[in-house]
């Protein structure tokens, strides 16, 4: 490496050649602290850290959110009643709601209006539900027709 | 940047002391390292206690990182960096502490008796008046003795913007000094 060293750190700034004698002797002086009790203290700190309860705490903590990450990452088979949480696309949504306006289309047909009572009212409305719950699992029509006849 | 000393262990075997044992490689490093690396803050810093807190963190910093140490440079021109990185925060941090300090002062500058000690704190104050950047480079070279090229190695900075910050440094400090109209 090629030095060129400072020829022009021997301006005085026009102050007096003895203050920057001094102020060059504050700049080069030795520590008042010995340089082995910095050591000391460095190696004393270097201990607390290693045994400090942070550092325990920190470490705990860390691990926790890891196995709690894994834990909330961990792939679940879904249970049969979940295919709605599940958040259909664009394209697949209109299928599914043009397929259900066929269905009440083919409901429509398949069951002349009749006056019903509460009661069939209700047995209606289950059966309603069971139509929706079994389509999403692929019946076909006729299978849900025998559903209906149950 | 290399610091002599004859018969000193080499940064090889204090890399390989560390490995084994982290305390031993550190006392190892600071048995060949401490004077240049306090010397070397002493020359930015100025004062005891900023140069003893800086030193002290420099250590902590230097044996939390000695085992990333890749031997792209010497191991005293990374040391020397750490130590830089960490006098340039305690510039900055200093800068903030004083302006307010300093300004206050500035009106009564030209009132004090002048003498040795009162033109020691004029140029002083002209020093701490500087950006950090700059203050770092005209310690280093006007105190430290240190070339460009050695700042340069120590700092991961060019040469040509170090002379920039020296230049301007060596004016700042001399309008500053003639303004306090105190020669």
């Amino acid at each position: 490496m090629k030095s060129e060293y400072p020829q022009d750190n021997k301006e005085t700034f026009g102050l007096p050649h003895e203050v920057i004698e001094r102020s060059r002797a504050l700049h080069q002086k030795d520590p008042e602290t010995s340089l082995a009790t910095h050591r000391d203290q460095v190696l004393r700190q270097i201990k607390k850290r290693r045994n400090s309860p942070r550092r325990i705490v920190l470490w705990v903590s860390t691990v926790a959110a890891c196995v709690v990450l894994a834990i909330s990452f961990w792939p679940e088979a879904p249970s049969e009643n979940d295919w709605i949480a599940e958040a259909p696309e664009d394209a697949l949504w209109e299928e599914m709601l043009n397929r259900e306006e066929s269905i009440y289309a083919w409901m429509h047909e398949e069951y002349p209006s009749y006056d019903l009572g509460w009661q069939e009212v209700e047995l209606e409305a289950w059966e309603i539900d069971q139509l929706f719950t079994n389509w999403s699992h692929e019946l076909t029509e006729n299978e849900i027709f025998e559903l209906q006849k149950q | 940047m290399s610091v002599k000393k004859e018969n000193a262990v080499t940064d090889r075997e204090i890399l390989e002391c560390f490995a084994r044992d982290k305390e031993a490689g550190l006392r190892l490093f600071l048995d060949r390292y401490e004077r240049a690396l306090y010397a070397h803050l002493r020359t930015i810093l100025r004062e005891d206690g900023d140069t003893d807190d800086a030193y002290q963190n420099s250590c902590l910093k230097i044996y939390s990182n000695l085992s990333r140490f890749e031997g792209r440079s010497g191991l005293f021109t990374w040391a020397y960096r750490i130590a830089t990185n960490e006098a340039l925060s305690i510039l900055r941090q200093r800068k903030r502490r004083r302006s307010y300090a300093l300004n206050e002062e500035l009106n009564t500058a030209t009132d004090v008796n002048v003498n040795y000690d009162a033109l020691l704190e004029v140029f002083h104050r002209a020093i701490d008046r500087l950006p950090p950047q700059q203050q770092l480079v005209f310690q280093l070279r006007y105190f430290g003795d240190q070339s460009y090229e050695e700042i340069a190695e120590g700092t991961g900075t060019s040469v040509g913007g170090l002379k920039a910050n020296y230049h301007h440094a060596r004016k700042k400090i001399e309008t500053y000094i003639i303004e306090q109209n105190i020669l």
